[in-house]
């Protein structure tokens, strides 16, 4: 069995400020295994230990206690560093450069042979959509840094990628095409740990998703079981005439529309059925009919508040 | 490292502060050719035609390389520190550092390539600005220059340890302001603390201080007046300035890899 991506046991880090006499705690005790080829989404708040939690990973910040193991091997480790790629949340590019110069630095950096770097440097342009591009870094709009940034991260083609924030600055279209790199590195077995603030994202492409709070771990699993159905329902008609209310309002009680849809709670799948029968023999055509689930929004905010309350 | 070093060195060309080192180095020791001419005269005496005369090849070497020994360990070394502190620490910068510890190169090569390209840079303009004159001076009168080459490579060797304690300062605060005031400091400082004894013998609680300093502290004073006495020829009486600077090299060398490793980023 190949070690897995990740592997974290009771990771600790405190940080003091002996001269603030403050002490903070950034990470208590953290476990976790990352199984390869996932995606994988990691939310908390700001200073939750997200962050910390990335940068021990990588060997930013040693850690006060625990252990952590990347791909089978130390994080301090060179050669382990160097199957890994890393998009930083805010990067200095160096202006005067062209984006294939910044990427040759960075090859020479990962140790890549020139050869295979020449080679490697247009297919990462390509992907990240910056091919052909002949400005200097220092004409780069937001969105274009950080296709860079991840190009760069790309560079080695690694097997484990770490990106902060990868769509930060980006057009929706931008978005969307950063997705389907994600999903595409995924299919190709690489396994990434992505640190984003839009949660709507994360729940799109991530396989697992770990909570934080204060330095721990809340809560993990995949994005269906953050978001379980609410037993409510979401129902569009082609027309609500009085014969639509009356039926809809006979079977579940009164509702409020909006337009031609409406929200409800029926009682049980008989219920549900017998509004559909009702509908029907107005008649009346029924555009959608769906559960509502929870969004990973809501079970953010539901954390928030809950940490605001306590 | 070596990624590291050429990575600086061309740093160093984009920030255009080498450039502009080199440029007056270039345009120092072109002025010196053209400023100081030798000449021989009728009786087969070699003389030097200076901005006040004819004046002897003696009287000539008497004065004017030792007084380049003084500008280049005084004035060439500010202005070698100068472009020197934000080639230390520009790299340091938020998500620059990150990105480059990530890359799996060891944190101490990415330092020490950066001192050694630092070093270089300031060596560079070190062999125009007293090269040029040792040899215009001894293809000129066919004396031997090797002492005031001897004296210039003590200035670097204290040059390298006050860059030693720039990068240590570096590490530990990355703030390009701060480290050029410091290290522009410890060099201003250095002749009051060669001679604290004179200077505090009143104040013996200061002379405490300054020699608690002198002895951590990179000695380019004492290296500058060292390089004048081999150039004279006179006897030096200890190497210790030498041996201390090149210590404080090491130390804080060692100390900034040292902290640089177990540093958050």
């Amino acid at each position: 069995m190949s070690a897995a991506a990740v592997e974290t046991s009771n990771l600790a880090k405190t940080y003091r400020e002996p001269l603030k006499r403050r002490t903070t705690h950034a990470l208590r005790g953290v476990s976790v295994r990352i199984e390869r080829g996932v995606i994988f989404g990691l939310l908390g708040q700001n200073g939750a230990g997200k962050t910390t939690f990335t940068k021990i990973l990588l060997s930013l910040v040693q850690p006060t206690s625990g252990t952590a193991q990347v791909l089978g091997g130390s994080p301090g480790d060179p050669a382990i560093r160097r199957r890994i790629g890393y998009l930083p949340e805010q990067m200095n590019l160096p202006e005067m450069f062209k984006a294939p110069t910044m990427l040759r630095l960075m090859g020479q950096y990962y140790g890549m042979d020139r050869r295979a770097l020449e080679k490697r440097i247009p297919e990462v342009l390509e992907q990240v959509g910056l091919a052909g591009n002949r400005k200097t870094i220092e004409a780069y709009s937001k969105g274009m840094r950080q296709r860079l940034g991840l190009a760069q991260a790309l560079l080695n083609d690694p097997e484990l990628l770490f990106l902060d924030e990868p769509t930060e600055g980006l057009d929706p279209l931008g978005r969307k095409q950063i997705r389907d790199l994600l999903l595409q590195k995924r299919a190709e077995g690489k396994t990434i740990l992505l640190n984003s603030h839009i949660l709507s994202e994360i729940e799109m492409v991530c396989d697992q998703i770990l909570v934080m709070n204060e330095g721990e771990v809340v809560r993990r699993g995949k994005p269906t079981d953050f978001t379980p159905p609410t037993g409510v329902y979401r129902m569009r008609v082609g027309a609500v005439t009085d014969a639509v209310h009356e039926a809809v309002q006979r079977v579940v009680g009164p509702v409020r529309w909006e337009g031609a849809t409406t929200t409800f709670t029926p009682r049980d799948r008989a219920q549900l059925n017998a509004l559909v029968d009702s509908l029907r023999a107005v008649p009346v055509e029924i555009e959608a009919l769906e559960p509502v689930r929870a969004t990973l929004e809501d079970f953010f905010l539901e954390l928030v508040l809950r940490k605001e309350a306590e | 490292m070596l990624v590291a070093f050429l990575h600086t060195i061309r740093e160093a060309f984009q920030r255009r502060m080498t450039l502009v080192l080199l440029a007056v180095a270039l345009m120092a020791a072109g002025y010196y050719v053209m400023l100081f001419r030798f000449e021989t005269a009728p009786d087969g005496q070699v003389l030097v035609q200076t901005a006040v005369g004819l004046i002897t090849v003696q009287e000539f070497l008497n004065f004017n390389l030792p007084g380049q020994l003084n500008h280049i360990g005084t004035f060439w070394l500010l202005l070698g520190a100068l472009a020197a502190v934000p080639l230390l620490t520009s790299f340091h910068e938020k998500g620059w550092v990150e990105l480059l510890v990530s890359k799996g190169v060891a944190r101490w090569e990415l330092l020490l390539g950066r001192y050694a390209a630092a070093f270089l840079q300031f060596a560079a303009t070190l062999l125009v600005v007293c090269g040029v004159p040792a040899v215009h001076v001894w293809m000129g009168t066919g004396v031997s220059t090797l002492p005031f080459v001897k004296g210039a490579a003590l200035v670097l060797a204290g040059y390298g340890a006050t860059l030693g304690l720039a990068t240590l300062l570096a590490v530990i605060q990355p703030k390009i302001g701060l480290v050029s005031v410091l290290v522009f400091a410890q060099v201003f400082l250095s002749p009051l603390l060669t001679d604290r004894k004179d200077h505090f013998k009143e104040m013996p609680a200061l002379e405490g201080v300054a020699g608690f300093f002198h002895s951590l502290l990179p000695r380019n004073d004492e290296l500058r007046r060292m390089a004048i006495d081999l150039y004279y020829n006179q006897p030096v009486d200890s190497w210790t300035p030498l041996w201390a600077s090149l210590a404080v090299l090491a130390v804080t060398l060692a100390a900034a890899c040292a902290i640089f490793q177990r540093k958050s980023l």
